[in-house]
């Protein structure tokens, strides 16, 4: 009845039939892709882009949803086991790549450079932890989740119950972060009001995991992966065409990586850019000086921003100078606390602004050796969490949740 | 379900492999990080420690992974426990 896999089909039969559906796909997908491309030429409006992005997702996830559809439940928490292995890490590669690092760790490893290779290394080391660890004995014990297997091995509901609740914990965190990803996403792409957007995706997510479970899920995981490998390489490979001429970045990123080093040496001594520095370390100072009266700043604040308008007023200057200026005047703090805090923040932001650029390929950067330290320190537990955090996730409890929320 | 010599035998070799393994990945993970501001000497244009973090550390990850599915499906099929073909 289904075209992933009917009940007495052979594996191999059934291998060659999802070759040839994913074949079909990705060409679908290219094609679709070109398909908007010349519309968008012809003008097609931008947000009506986002609609026929979001129909075709929908309407793919909920295809797969109706065509896995099944009422045995071996087949809906993994998927029968009859996944080809090729396709399962297809389907892990996906999760990988999820919402998180999709729209975030390319920003954040061009923000924190060294620091964000945390993120890379705990999410990645932690598949060793699910290889080593979980997977394996899950698997000898036919057991389908972390809490039953819990049950089985020490024989009890205590066990069970301890499991449930930390796979509810750590889901629930991960959830959030993912589900806030889906509705960024949605909203990008339709233009609803954050707050629906977030249901309207849910939506989407909970039709396609309740009727296939987790064969659905896996095999949107897998079309969601060849989307994502094309859209993470591309742009990729482009630039690293255009910046060196080949085209591997993964080979050659070093030698960019090489003259970002070099034009950081510059930035660092540039004159211009120490003026600028300078400049903020003195505001930085001067908010340091008024946090030590408040009362007293705040009043030659007042008097300062007063005499402005007066003067400017004086002067018949432009009626914008004076709009501005009367304006400074009202937005002023109006009690001690609400200056305590307008001058704190004002110490911390430029103070941060006067510091030196962090390289981006330095390890644990600070200004001294505890410092630096710290930072090392900070960096070593942030992969330890992640990797513990990653090996609790992918079990199959949330990888229902978490298949679909991959987009 | 009583445990026989070959039983114990068995679990001792999984857990020897697995000790092995989980050291390489502690050793590529933590202790190059922990000196990662020394091994800064130019690897291919990388800095070697942002290199190890950036796809070193992570081919030697898969690898480990690949390594012990391939150890343990022999072991399983030496030992009589396999799945045998799905």
């Amino acid at each position: 009845m289904s075209m992933f896999g009917s009940e007495n089909q052979s594996q191999s039969d059934f291998k060659k039939g999802l070759n040839k559906v994913y074949t079909w796909y990705t060409g679908g997908f290219v094609a679709f892709v070109i398909v908007v491309a010349i519309l968008e030429q012809m003008g097609l409006p931008r947000n009506w882009i986002g609609y026929l992005f979001l129909a075709a997702t929908v309407l793919l996830y909920a295809g797969i949803g109706v065509m896995s559809r099944t009422n045995d439940a071996a087949e809906y928490y993994v998927a029968g086991r009859r996944v080809p292995a090729m396709y399962n890490g297809m389907a892990t590669g996906a999760d990988w790549m999820s919402a998180a690092s999709f729209i975030g760790m390319a920003g954040t490893l061009y923000l924190t450079g060294y620091g964000g290779l945390a993120f890379i290394l705990g999410w990645t080391g932690g598949y060793c932890l699910v290889a080593l660890f979980l997977a394996p004995y899950l698997r000898k014990f036919g057991q389908f989740t972390i809490p039953d297997f819990l049950g089985a091995r020490y024989e009890g509901n205590l066990p069970r119950l301890i499991g449930v609740f930390a796979a509810i914990l750590c889901s629930f965190t991960y959830v959030v972060a993912q589900i806030y990803g889906v509705g960024l996403i949605t909203t990008r792409l339709t233009g609803l009001a954050f707050e629906v957007g977030i249901f309207a995706g849910l939506a989407g997510i909970l039709v396609c995991s309740f009727l296939g479970g987790m064969r659905a899920v896996t095999w949107t995981q897998v079309a969601q992966y060849v989307i994502l490998i094309i859209a993470y390489l591309l742009p990729v490979v482009w630039l690293s065409v255009k910046h060196t001429g080949v085209p591997v970045p993964q080979a050659v990123y070093g030698y960019t990586l090489e003259k970002v080093t070099a034009k950081e040496e510059l930035l660092l001594k540039d004159p211009k850019e120490l003026e600028v520095r300078a400049i903020f370390k003195a505001r930085s100072d001067a908010a340091v000086e008024k946090l030590k009266d408040v009362p007293a700043s705040m009043a030659a604040d007042k008097a300062a921003a007063v005499k402005k308008v007066d003067d400017l007023k004086a002067a018949n200057g432009p009626v914008a100078d004076i709009q501005a200026a009367e304006k400074a005047l009202a937005g002023l703090p109006v009690d001690e606390v609400a200056a305590k805090a307008a001058y704190t923040a004002a110490r911390t932001s430029n103070a941060a602004k006067s510091a030196p650029p962090i390289r981006h390929a330095q390890p644990f950067p600070g200004k001294d050796e505890a410092a630096q330290d710290i930072s090392r320190k900070n960096f070593m537990a942030l992969v330890f969490c992640l990797m513990i955090g990653t090996a609790a996730l992918p079990h199959i409890l949330d990888a229902l949740l978490h298949g679909t929320l991959g987009a | 379900m009583q445990l026989t010599a070959r039983h114990q035998e068995y679990w001792s070799k999984n857990l020897r492999i697995t000790a092995l393994l989980l050291g390489i990945w502690f050793f590529v993970t933590f202790v190059v990080v922990f000196f990662a501001r020394d091994l800064t000497f130019n690897f291919f244009g990388w800095p070697f420690s942002f290199w190890v973090a950036a796809q070193g550390a992570l081919v030697v990850y898969c690898l480990i992974i690949w390594y012990y599915a391939r150890y343990m499906n022999k072991l399983d099929i030496e030992y009589g426990v396999d799945e045998g073909e799905e």
